[in-house]
């Protein structure tokens, strides 16, 4: 499945989803947990949100010398050998890699997690072009077996349980049948993956962090895939997408410390990796990576979503992604984030996303850069609207609604006509209002005051 | 137009002459722990790795020459530079590789154990610092099942901002915040220890 073939309707994909009920109400809890951790490494760390304003405005501020900042990069990273590479969109991105991989017969390929060779499609790219392209992260591999994409930017295979995982090991790695320890399964691919990386020829990695003032890149990984893929065979390509820079190794210093506790509740991951050059008798490569980057970059109400670090924090937090599922979205990047980002790909194709969030603002809260991710999704919905994109039975289930959450002041007085007509309406047609990842539970009873009345009030017996 | 100007051109493009910006510099609002090495050794265990705590390095070199990992690995690698097992170890049958002669990453396939110095270690997330400068081809620290690192006692800064003021990328092509063994959550959550890389990970603070 790639994203072309993936029609993009949320209530649509979130229904089939939720058809199964003990299976989504499973996949929640699961992210859930995550979020749990994330919320216990983040209270470890007393000076978290200072550290969070820090980091939205180190990113804030390189945003707006992005170019200078590119092109110092590239400077530096020639210094000290690594060849840099610039691509417009998606099929450069990919011809590029193919040639360079060409140019040295390269026949088989180990990858480690990028997102970004995700949403050029690299992989069928390669494979049709004839090469072995293996995915090495134990996540990506499970799903790269079942002929599926991510469901999650960090935990691709999240939607997958212990025995799906038993029955497609058994099926391609040969394991037991019945097998569903995770740890053996996880030795078993130890095995199978450990064979490949000694057989290849090349390696790919995505970019965490590129550090302009010193040239070299950062790649975070917990199972040390990067590492092996790229420590044994004379070529690394690394794809990056161009907003991942970071002025100084100072600067990574806030980073690091932010993204392993968002992403999964970690201090950091086992492995910080730093390729600063090639090794000796080797070659590294940096693929820069346009692919509609720098048509969002020129709206300046959505800038800042390009600050994104990939935590997946925004994913685990969000009501209706752990409801809902990755592929609901039909996009690469789920989840709030996804959200925003997949707009600026298609508004007509991806028009039904904006409209798959609670606007609770659960994302903006856990976001370690701070991104508003909930007030541009409504940004996006106020677009839509008056593009005129919204479907005409999607503007007549939203009526009213559609346009409370579009427009923020109506949003406040809406809520107590809302609150009103919300309790007196039966669930199926809750469910109907707010799509259908409302369908898997009940609303929580409607207060008769909103939280604003009833701060006020408090206030008042102050 | 070839693709590099293209990039930049859109971009400054975009830039459309809005107000300068300033870096908010240094971050200075840490908290600093009482007892940063204790914190390193709690912050080790965290990462899944074991800490041990040695009074000097003689003591260090005879625990990990009782040590189990050590007793049963046949095929070693010693980038300690203060020890030399080997000669201690000869007529023991272990093999010892010089990992800093090998040409081939790929020669490391069947190694055992790996003991190597690391360079500082980081007390609010137990990660320690490597890089090529002491040990040219990192396969060795991958593909090999264990890995012991060392570290001095007097080594340990506070956090991720003391350890980057320490780094210069000057002379080295590849370097490594290590924190605990090889690990993975990727099948429902559950962690297991030795993805790709080392199954265990022990540390020998010293000092
Ligand atoms: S938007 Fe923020 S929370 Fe979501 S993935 Fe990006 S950095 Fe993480």
């Amino acid at each position: 499945m790639t994203e072309a073939t993936i029609q993009s309707n949320h209530p649509q994909q979130a229904e089939a989803f939720l058809s199964n009920m003990k299976r989504a109400h499973w996949h929640d809890q699961a992210l859930w947990f995550v979020r749990e951790k994330r919320d216990k490494a983040a209270l470890g760390v007393k000076e978290w949100e200072a550290l969070r304003e820090h980091a939205s405005r180190i990113k804030t501020y390189t945003l707006s010398k992005l170019p200078t900042y590119l092109e110092q990069f590239e400077t530096e990273a020639n210094k000290r050998g690594i060849q840099v590479h610039w691509a417009k969109d998606g099929e450069e991105h990919n011809r590029i890699i193919h040639e360079i991989l060409s140019k040295h017969n390269v026949q088989r390929v180990v990858k480690s997690k990028s997102m970004l060779t995700e949403e050029c499609h690299l992989n069928d790219y390669l494979i049709e072009k004839g090469m072995d392209v293996i995915d090495t992260d134990l996540g990506e591999r499970i799903v790269q077996l079942a002929n599926e994409p991510p469901s999650h930017i960090v935990l691709p295979a999240i939607h997958k349980n212990r025995h799906e995982v038993g029955e497609l090991f058994h099926e391609k790695l040969n394991t037991p049948k019945g097998e569903s320890d995770p740890t053996r399964l996880t030795h078993a691919a130890r095995g199978h993956l450990r064979e490949k990386f000694i057989a290849a020829d090349a390696g790919i990695t995505g970019v965490n962090f590129a550090i302009a003032s010193t040239g070299g890149f950062v790649v975070c990984t917990n199972e040390g895939n990067a590492d092996l893929g790229t420590a044994l065979p004379p070529l690394h390509i690394a794809a990056m997408g161009l907003e991942k820079l970071v002025p100084t190794p100072e600067d990574l210093s806030v980073f690091l410390r932010l993204l392993a506790r968002s992403a999964t509740g970690q201090p950091v991951t086992s492995y910080t990796s730093h390729f600063l050059g090639p090794r000796p008798g080797s070659e590294m490569h940096v693929v820069i990576v346009d692919n509609g980057r720098t048509g969002h970059y020129a709206q300046n109400e959505f800038r800042r979503s390009l600050s994104c670090i990939r935590c997946g924090a925004c994913l685990n937090t969000c009501p209706v992604y752990r409801r809902s599922g990755g592929y609901s979205y039909g996009y690469t990047i789920p989840g709030p984030i996804g959200i925003n980002l997949a707009p600026h790909r298609s508004l007509e194709k991806y028009h039904t996303l904006p409209f798959a969030s609670s606007l609770c603002g659960s994302c903006s809260n856990v976001c370690p850069v701070k991104i508003n991710l909930h007030e541009q999704i409504l940004l996006w919905r106020q677009k839509l609207y008056n593009a005129g994109v919204v479907s005409p039975a999607k503007r007549l289930i939203l009526g009213g609604m559609g346009k409370m959450f579009t427009f923020p002041g109506v949003y406040t007085l809406g809520g107590n006509v809302f609150r009103g007509v919300m309790s007196l309406l039966p669930v199926g047609v809750i469910a109907k209002l707010t799509g259908a990842w409302g369908k898997q539970r009940d609303l929580p009873p409607i207060p008769k005051e909103s939280f604003r009345q009833q701060f006020q009030k408090m206030k008042g017996h102050e | 137009m070839s693709s590099r100007n293209y990039i930049l051109q859109a971009l400054r493009n975009a830039q459309n002459n809005a107000p300068e910006l300033q870096h908010p510099g240094s971050f200075d609002q840490a908290v600093l722990f009482d007892d940063p090495v204790e914190q390193f050794i709690e912050s080790v265990q965290v990462v899944a790795g074991t800490p041990v705590i040695c009074a000097d390095l003689k003591e260090c070199a005879q625990q990990i020459e009782k040590h189990e990992l050590f007793r049963e690995a046949n095929i070693l690698c010693n980038l300690e530079p203060n020890w030399n097992f080997s000669a201690s170890q000869k007529g023991s049958g272990k093999e010892w590789m010089e990992v800093n002669e090998q040409d081939d990453p790929h020669s490391f396939e069947k190694v055992d154990l790996c003991i190597m110095q690391g360079q500082f270690g980081v007390a609010e997330n137990g990660a320690i610092w490597i890089d090529s400068r002491f040990v040219a081809q990192q396969a060795v620290l991958f593909l090999t099942q264990h890995l012991i690192l060392t570290v001095p006692r007097q080594e340990i800064v506070q956090n991720m901002h003391q350890a980057y003021a320490r780094l210069s990328f000057d002379s080295a092509y590849y370097g490594c915040f290590i924190a605990g063994p090889s690990k993975t959550a990727d099948i429902e959550q559950a962690l297991v220890i030795g993805a790709h890389g080392p199954r265990s990970l022990t540390v020998y603070l010293i000092g």
